[in-house]
This record gives structure tokens, sequence and C-alpha cells, in this order.
């Protein structure tokens, strides 16, 4: 009996262990279906109520799947931008097959929020956003030998002061741009720009900061911006600050958007969601305040 | 101040109880006849009175009482040993039990040992080593960890890993204890086997909920494993030579009965083996170099007993793992090389005094080390003819380092009470994480040093602790105490104390209800990638910003003897956790900013029910455990603020464990584990978004909607090993061989999910399409193994 409870053991371990051995029998790999994809309606809207500017573009998500689908913009959205003062305006259609698709520069700063509608088929998504207090920057300074970044590497400094409103959470950003050579009149790109200060992170691509006043709430700051390392003659009446206050919105959603794109390529990095203020939707509508310096 | 009082009125209690106390005493030792290695949890019941105790870690036991008794001595495994002694006076009676074969078991399973429903201490798991040792390994390495993965409640993190998940819980927050000493890195080669080396360990206790007061420091569990303490009759030995390590064990007695040794050392050598490979391949490429990985492992301790009173031990853990690249051009002029190496390892040694004080008092004194160090270095390097030499090279250091000093009190006053106290000090020091670059040019007289990283923090933490295992009536018991500890680091200070209770009643002999309810604070926190354990993952202090991890549970239960073979346990639980730490949001390791501004902190919340159903003795033996849980983190910082899925909230979690004595010399055992998939966050759609940080027009920028984290499951993870021994006693030895399988049907589990895009030409278009797949990698198909063991 118990030889025969040997052998049937023995028999069955072989079983188990050949009926495995398929054709894949060594492949480490499955294909798996993957998530399940839903249409949304993209809208990254930009309002600059300084300027009375709107800038919007309206485009879909794709599934995964859809690997050759080549980026459209959706041209025939309806667009309506409102605010708690009674403003409900259509934005319209600029035209262009790429960019900001829908445009209008006659926009009424008043009120406190504004909300901002889009239509497209069955989708409808909207999102509100409120107008941040101007803050003023003074007291730009240009260093030469401005210290070493977080790489270690030699930088160039502009320093400058601002008051940041008591009691409120505030948000910053801040591109360090060179004026065009040839027309010192027009912008030319922006410059790298990065800090030491713990208040500040890098904006995508190093071409700006954003600036969180948590640790300075209510306090004057002196900011201490990092740029590529240059002498003054170089820059000297072509250097200039473009000095947004942003909401916390658009705050997180350029945060994220930065880090998701650093750690596109990352197998340890746990992906990021992009953050969006759209019901209905996804992407971002911002009211901001902008003000453009020249640093010296 | 309030919580100075409750803690004073604590103590006045515990006096009280001393007070009133009028019973003599029979204390002393319980250990195995054969070795002399002391006995843990050892059941001694009175026959007459009905009451009991248990013998401590150290195998000691105290019983008051007055009259005659009638004392059985008994534990699974021996043969049970019953006196009759007059308790007119203070007695030391040191008893030692005979072993019994494991066929004789079921004999003996008449022995009245201490019943699950018995206790009072619940969500407590105690797995015996020989069984453990029974359990189809992976690789034929017996891993305790990976044992305790099929226990309810307890998930492992990913194939292959040996990390503990308990109870909705990570990782860092398991206090794992090695002989009384704190060991922070429990695992060698990237996870997939443990520190502990089965062969030197007698015992393991995991504790999931309702945590006695005398523990403290993490929030999910306690495992205490401790050290055999050395054969103090004669001198033997055992050993294995294994696919992956060999490992040999020596024992005996210095002086005998009075001075015992134990050594025991496990290596991989995989290196070695290759070694001549290697060395070969490098050659034909014109360099001279080596490369490999090794871990290895050293228990050692020594005790020596003074007197009946005095005993001291002395016992260390060494491990290391290192992994080295080192290759040197040799048919070149100018001669290139690189070194790479990266080694982590841990240190601990503890030396414990056990005294007993008084026939009802016992003293253990711990003073301890822990270190846990990690290295991690890259060099480049030129040499010229004319002895010029170029060399750049970057180094990374952290690491944790503890000295601890601890006295633990057993009282016990009377059968209805069973009292501890004590206090511990420990001095932690961490290295978050240190790069040193190097460049050196002979010729330019260059020697440039720099270093990048943060300094090394201290801190102090102090606890103190009491608990009563008290009987109230014949029905009920509770074990209630209160554990006070702080925490000082840079000039802060975070005080906390902590309630706990555990209880159990007893509805007829073989039932019991428990509950429990527990609080902990956990001062050092593990800054980890989830997914996959690494010995880069860095300890970390509570700061002025980062503060304690501190949690609450609540837990109740039944436990039922079936027949004299058979337990049962069912429990429900919930834990809620607070400041959790994780990376921020695109935080990485090897960065240069300080590591406070890289994490956040957030709450967690665990819930759940388990069953357990147990067979610890007979030819058939084994348990089946099912857990129905759910887990869920909220940081403010991730997820937009919306609450996700723990990266292991693992809806059904089931395991089988069998081991069946088919013939005096074969053994077969087999376990099967399944469990609901890993919850990992995936994209479903792709879209472009626009920053706006740049002059000019905007840049679009590709990105993926992910939905909320981890809202993905993986495919549910299954396996089954199966294994066995054939044992011999030969003239000399007895040896075992070993055969089995991991994963023997050969399940594809998931181990992590990735994406591919193949571009193939149209030949209708002649453009390029690409075609999308999302693939699930599996890491262990059917992995046989063979083993040879052997003692003497």
């Amino acid at each position: 009996m118990m030889n025969l409870l040997y052998k049937a053991t023995i028999l069955v371990l072989l079983v188990l262990i050949c009926s495995s051995c398929g054709e894949d029998f060594f492949t480490t790999t499955l294909e798996i279906d993957p998530p399940e994809h839903t249409d949304q309606l993209v809208t990254n809207a930009f309002l600059n109520i300084d300027d009375g500017k709107i800038e919007v573009a309206v485009s879909q998500t794709y599934s995964v799947v859809d690997v050759d689908q080549e980026f459209e913009l959706v041209n025939d959205a309806e667009v309506i931008l409102r605010n708690d003062q009674g403003l409900d305006q259509l934005v319209p259609a600029s035209g262009q097959d790429f960019g900001f698709n829908y445009f209008a520069d006659d926009i009424v700063s008043q009120g406190n929020t504004y909300e901002l509608e889009v239509k497209y088929g069955s989708f409808n998504s909207r999102a509100t956003a409120s107008i941040p207090n101007l803050v003023t920057l003074y007291d730009f300074e240009f260093i030469e030998d401005g210290g070493i970044d977080s790489e270690g590497e030699d930088r160039s400094r502009v320093e400058f002061s601002f008051d940041d409103p008591e009691d409120e959470e505030n948000y910053y950003e801040l591109t360090i741009y060179m004026s065009n050579e040839g027309d010192p009149t027009l912008p030319s790109y922006a410059t790298y720009t990065d800090t030491n200060d713990p208040s500040g992170s890098r904006g995508y691509n190093y071409q700006s900061l954003l600036i969180s006043d948590a640790s300075f709430d209510g306090e004057r700051k002196r900011f201490k911006a990092l740029m590529y390392p240059t002498t003054k003659e170089e820059v000297e009446g072509r250097l200039f600050v473009r000095w947004k206050v942003v909401s916390k919105e658009y705050f997180q959603y350029s945060k994220t958007l930065n880090i998701a794109s650093e750690l596109e390529d990352n197998p340890f990095a746990t992906p990021v969601q992009i953050f969006t203020n759209f019901e209905g939707g996804i992407g971002i509508f911002s009211v901001y305040r902008e003000k453009n310096y020249s640093v010296f | 101040m309030q919580k100075s009082t409750i803690f004073i009125s604590w103590f006045c209690f515990l006096i009280c109880v001393h007070l009133k106390a009028q019973s003599f005493t029979v204390s002393g030792y319980i250990d195995d006849a054969s070795t002399g290695e002391k006995l843990v949890s050892a059941n001694v019941y009175d026959f007459n009175s009905e009451n009991g105790t248990i013998s401590n870690t150290f195998g000691f036991y105290s019983f008051s009482g007055t009259g005659n008794a009638e004392l059985e001595f008994s534990y699974i495994g021996y043969k049970s040993q019953t006196i009759t002694i007059n308790l007119d006076k203070d007695q030391t009676v040191n008893i030692s039990l005979q072993p019994d074969n494991v066929l004789q078991e079921v004999e003996i399973s008449a022995v009245r040992s201490k019943k699950i429903q018995e206790e009072s201490q619940m969500s407590t798991v105690e797995v015996p080593i020989a069984q453990i040792k029974k359990i189809p390994a992976f690789l034929g390495e017996v891993d305790v960890l990976k044992a305790l993965q099929l226990l309810p409640g307890v998930q492992s993190g990913g194939e292959g890993q040996s990390g503990l998940y308990v109870r909705g819980g990570s990782p860092d927050q398991n206090l794992i204890l090695l002989d009384g000493v704190p060991v922070y890195n429990a695992s060698h080669l990237f996870g997939f086997f443990s520190v502990f080396n089965a062969d030197a360990l007698k015992d393991v206790k995991l504790i999931k909920g309702g945590f006695p007061a005398r523990y403290g420091g993490r929030l999910s569990s306690v495992l205490e494993i401790n050290m055999k303490e050395g054969n103090m009759k004669e001198f033997k030995g055992t050993g294995s030579i294994g696919l992956v390590a060999s490992k040999l064990t020596l024992e005996g007695p210095i002086v005998t009965d009075k001075t015992s040794f134990i050594v025991s050392a496990r290596r991989t050598y995989i290196d070695v083996l290759a070694r001549p490979f290697i060395k070969r391949g490098f050659e034909s490429e014109g360099e001279e170099g080596s490369t490999g990985y090794y871990f290895y492992d050293v228990n050692a301790k020594i005790n020596h007993k003074f007197s009946d009173r005095d005993r001291l031990y002395l016992s260390t853990y060494i491990g290391k793992d290192r992994f080295f690249l080192n290759t040197r051009e040799t048919d070149t002029e100018i001669r290139d090389r690189l070194d790479n190496n990266f080694a982590w390892g841990n240190i601990t040694t503890a030396l414990r005094w056990n005294r007993l004080l008084a026939p009802k008092l016992f003293m253990n004194t711990t003073l301890s080390l822990s270190h846990y160090n990690l290295d991690f270095g890259v060099g480049y390097g030129t040499e010229y003819p004319n002895d010029r030499l170029e060399e750049i090279s970057l180094n990374y250091n952290s690491g944790i380092r503890d000295y601890a000093a601890r006295v633990d009190f057993d009282y016990v006053p009377s059968p209805d009470h069973y009292i501890r106290f004590g206090a511990q000090w420990i001095n932690h020091k961490f290295k978050p994480g240190l790069f040193t670059l190097r460049e050196v040019d002979t010729e330019e007289d260059l020697n440039f040093r720099l270093e990048l990283g943060q300094a090394d923090i201290s801190a102090e933490e102090f606890a103190v602790y009491a608990e009563d295992d008290m009987k109230i009536g014949s029905q009920f018991k509770v074990n209630a105490g209160l554990h006070f500890s702080g925490f000082v680091v840079n000039g802060k200070t975070y005080l906390s104390l902590q309630p706990r209770i555990s209880s159990r009643y007893l509805i007829d002999e073989n039932t019991s209800i428990k509950a429990s309810f527990a609080t902990m604070q956990q001062n050092i926190h593990l800054l980890a990638f989830e997914g996959i354990g690494l010995p880069t993952d860095l300890w970390l202090p509570t700061t002025d910003r980062v503060r304690p991890q501190t949690s609450y549970q609540f837990a109740i239960g039944a436990a039922r003897s079936l027949g004299d073979d058979y337990e049962l346990s069912v429990e429900g639980y919930y834990k809620s956790m607070s400041n959790v730490i994780s990376y921020k949001e695109g935080s990485g390791l090897f960065e240069f900013t300080d590591w406070e501004d890289r994490v956040t902190q957030g709450d967690g919340e665990a819930y759940g029910a388990e069953i357990l159903l147990q067979k610890k003795l007979g030819r058939l033996n084994g348990w089946m455990g099912y857990t129905l849980s759910w887990s869920n983190r909220q940081f403010d910082d991730l997820n937009s603020g919306r609450e996700f899925p723990y990266r292991y909230d693992r809806r059904h979690d089931l395991s089988i464990v069998a081991n069946y004595q088919w013939k005096e010399n074969i053994s077969i055992s087999g376990a099967w584990v399944y469990g609901t998939g890993n919850a990992v966050t995936l994209a479903s759609s792709n879209y472009e978004s626009i920053v706006q940080g740049d002059i000019g027009e905007p840049n679009f920028i590709f990105a993926s909607y992910y939905g909320d984290r981890n809202d993905f499951r993986m495919n549910s993870y299954h396996r089954l090993d199966v294994g066995i021994n054939f044992t011999k006693q030969k003239k000399r030895h007895k040896r075992t061989w070993s055969f089995g399988a991991y994963n023997t049907y050969n399940r594809k589990n998931p181990f992590f999910i990735y994406s591919e895009v193949d571009y193939e030409r149209n030949p209708a278009t002649g453009d390029f399409e690409g075609t999308y797949s999302l693939k699930q990698a599996s890491l262990f198909p059917i992995i046989p193994y063979i083993n040879y063991s052997f003692e003497f």
C-alpha cells in the first residue's frame, strides 16, 4: 500500500511538472489586457487677467493602444467663459491647427471667480479658478558669480524681493529670459533656471521656477534664482524676469506635469497623475497675474 | 501630567498585587534533557488548584500556591513530567523534559499543552522551527520569513520577496528582534532570502496585534526570533549543501552543563564557482577582472551558567551582501580600469544577563548593538606608462547604528498574575546618505574631494512599560499594560503613552472569545520605493519636520480547540495609522536635496478578517489560513489628496500548508498560496498637455492619464510548492536528501507590468506602424531544488 502511495506521489509530481511544459514554458512574459480607455476632453486654458487675454487648447485623450494616433485639436467645441459678475462670453476658435485653438483678448477683469465650460458632442467639462492678488517685485540684482546649483555647477544669480500677502496661500511662476539680440524689444528664449531655495522647485525643462509661500507666508521674501553663468556685459539691458502669480491648481498641475515628464522612463518610479481641475474632463484652467521686469 | 499620574497609579496597583500575595513559590528553569536548550512557553499546570503558568523566553517559570501541588510540565514534542510538591516554602525545581520523536507525537497528543482558547494574547502565531524546515523552500533554502508569509494576515510583497506586510502595514512597521536586538535589514539578495539561518534558530513568534506593553517602536507587528543557546551536553553539528548556499552549524559544551556555544555560518558560492569562467571571459577581452555576488551570515552565541540564579548570554549576528565588478585593461599601454562595489549588511550583538532576584522575580538585562550599513562605490581610472594616474570615483554611504540597554522583570506573585515591567534606552545614529566625490590626477597634482549629503543625526529613544497578565475568575483573563516612550531628536522631544489591553473570555472548555486594543508609536521611518525591497532603502528618524508614525488597532476574535489536534481561530481587526511616510511624487533616492524635502506623510487604514485552522500534531500537520482585507492610504501630496488602495491591498489571501510524515524516514510537504493581485498604477489614455513656463509658443507635452493611483490590479498570484525529504540514520550521522519544486505547475505570476510598442513597416503604405502591448513579466517559473543536509 505504502509502495503504491509512493509511486503515485512521484507520478503526480511528474504529471504536474510535465503538464506545465508547453511551448511557452520558459517565457516569463505574458500579454495582458490594458486598462479600459474612455475618451475624455482635454482642455488647457490660461487667462491672463492683466492683459484680458485667454488662450485655450481643446483636444481629446486617446487609448494607449493607439500609438500611431496623430495629435489633433478639437476645433468645433463650444468654449464659454463666465464669472461671478455675470460675464457669459464665448471664446471664439482661432483657426489654428497647433497651439491654442481658442483665443480672446477682450476679457474684462472683474469679480473674483471665473468658470470655463467646454462643450463638444456629448462631452461637457468645466472648471473654475479665482483671480490671485498681484504681487510685485523690486530690488533686482544680478550677480555673476552666483554660487553652485543642486548639481554642483557654477551659476550666475538673479535676486529680487517681494512682499507675500498674509494669510493666503500664494503660488508664483518665474521665468528668466533674454531679449532678442537683433530686436531687444522681442523676447528670445527662457534661460536655464534653478534655485537652491527650498520654497522653489524647477519647472518644465529648467525653463521656469515654481514657488510656494508655505515657508514665508506674509513675509518679505528675498528670492535667489540661478541661471547659466554669464557676465554682466553679456546680459546688460537684455535680461528680464517674467513673474506670474498663479493659482494653487496651476501650481499643482505644473509640478505634476514636470515630474511626470521627468519620470517617463524610470522603471522604479510610481507614475504621477497630472493634476486636473476640470470636472467631466481633464486639463487645467488657470487665471493668473503677469508682470515682466527688466533685471538691470 | 495626566499621563504620569496614570503611570504611577499603575505601578501602585502592581505593588498592591504583591502585598496581597500570601503563598509559596516553586520556580526554576525548564529545558530539553538531551541538549540543555531552554524551552520557551512550556506549560506548567497544577491539577489540584487547576492553575498554571508558562516559561518565559529564557525557560524560567514561577508558580505560587499553598498546600500540595501536583505539577505537570509539558511541551509539544516532549514527554510530560509530573511532580508532587508541598508548597510550604519557596523552592527551586529545574525540570528537564525528554524529547519525543515525531511519530510519537500522535501518541502524546493527549498531553495537556497550552490551548489557543486559554491564552489572553491574541493575533499571535508561533511556528516551530522544525515545522518551518519541512515546508518546501525556494531553491531549497529554508526561510523563516517566507514561512511566516503563509500565515493569515501576513503577506509577501511580491514574487520571491521575503518582506512582511502585516495587516496592511509596510515592512518597516515590523519590529524584527533577533535575541532581543532589532534587525534593520532582514533580507539578502534584494529580498529573495531572509538573513535568518534556520539552523541557528530556536523559536519564532509573530505578534500581529494586541501587542503586550513590553514591545514598542513599530506599528504593525513584532517578530521575536531567538537563537539556540548551544548544546550543554554534547558536541553536535548540522549542515547542508544546497543550490544557493551551504551552511554549517556547530554547537556543544565548553564546560558540560555550565557553558555552551553555537556557531552557524552560511555562504553562497556562485561567485566562487563562476570565478574561472569569468576570469577567462575578461582575459579574452584583453582585461583582467572579477565580478560576482555573494552573501554570508554568521550567528554565534556563548552562554554561561554561573549558578541557578545567574546566567550570561553573548550572541552576535554578522551578515553581508556584496556585488562587485572590477576590470583593468592589460593589453594596452594606457590602461583603463573600473571598480564597482555594492555592499550592505547588518551586525547585531547582545549581551544578556539573567538573574533570579527572588523565586517570584526574574530579571533580564540586555546591552546591545545593531548596525546596518550600505556602501556603494563606482570608480573609473586610467593608468599611464609614466605612472600618471587619473581617477574619479563616487561613493555613497548610508545606514543606522543603535546602542541599547534594556532591563526586563518578570514577577509572578500568584497564579492569577504574571507581571512584567522594565525600561529601555536606545541611542540611534542615522546616516541619511552621504556622497563622496573624489578626483585624482597625479600629473596635475589634483586631489579633489567633495562631500555632498546630510550630516549624521543622533537621537535618543527611551521607554518604560508595565503589564499584568491577570486571571479574573475562572473564565476571564486580561493582559493590560502601559508603554510610555520618548524620542529626543534635534532638541525636540516626542512623548507617547500607549495603553494596551488584550483579553479572553472562556465560553466553555474549548472555546473562548477574545478582544484587544493597542496603540503604537514608531519614531523611525523607512524611506523605501514601493514594489521592491532594495538595500538602498533608508532608515530615518522622526525630526521636527517629520512626525512619528502612530496607530491604534482593535481586534476581536474567537478561538476553539477542535479535539486534541486542531485549533481554529477567527479574528477581525481594524487598524488606523497616522503619519505614514512616502516619497513625494517624483522624488528619488540618489538626490542631493534634503531627505525631509523628499518625503510626505499621510494616513493609512487597514481592516479585515482572518481564519486560521492549525494542526500542530500528528503525522499530518500544517495549517490553512484565509484573510479578507482592505488597506488604503491617504496623503495630501499624493493622488491629489484622494484615498487610494495600498499597493499591497489584497482582498483575498489563502494558504494551505501540509507536512505528512509518510514513513519514519520520508516526509512529504506542500504549500499552496493564492493572493489577489497587487494594486498598481497604469495609464489607460494618452493626451497632449501644455506647459507655460517657456517664452513664445506653448510647449505640448506628451502625457498619460492614469486614473486614480493603484486602481489597476495585477493578475492574481498563486503557486504550489512541493517537497519530499528522505532521512536516513547512518553510522555516524543522520542525513536528509530533500527534493522539491517551487511553483510546481509553472504559474506565470506577475512581478511587474510594462508596456511595449513594436514598430513594423506596413508594406502597403511603406510607413512604420506601431503595435502597443501591455506585458506582465514573471520572475520564477517552476524551479526544482535539491538539498543535502546532515547532522551528527
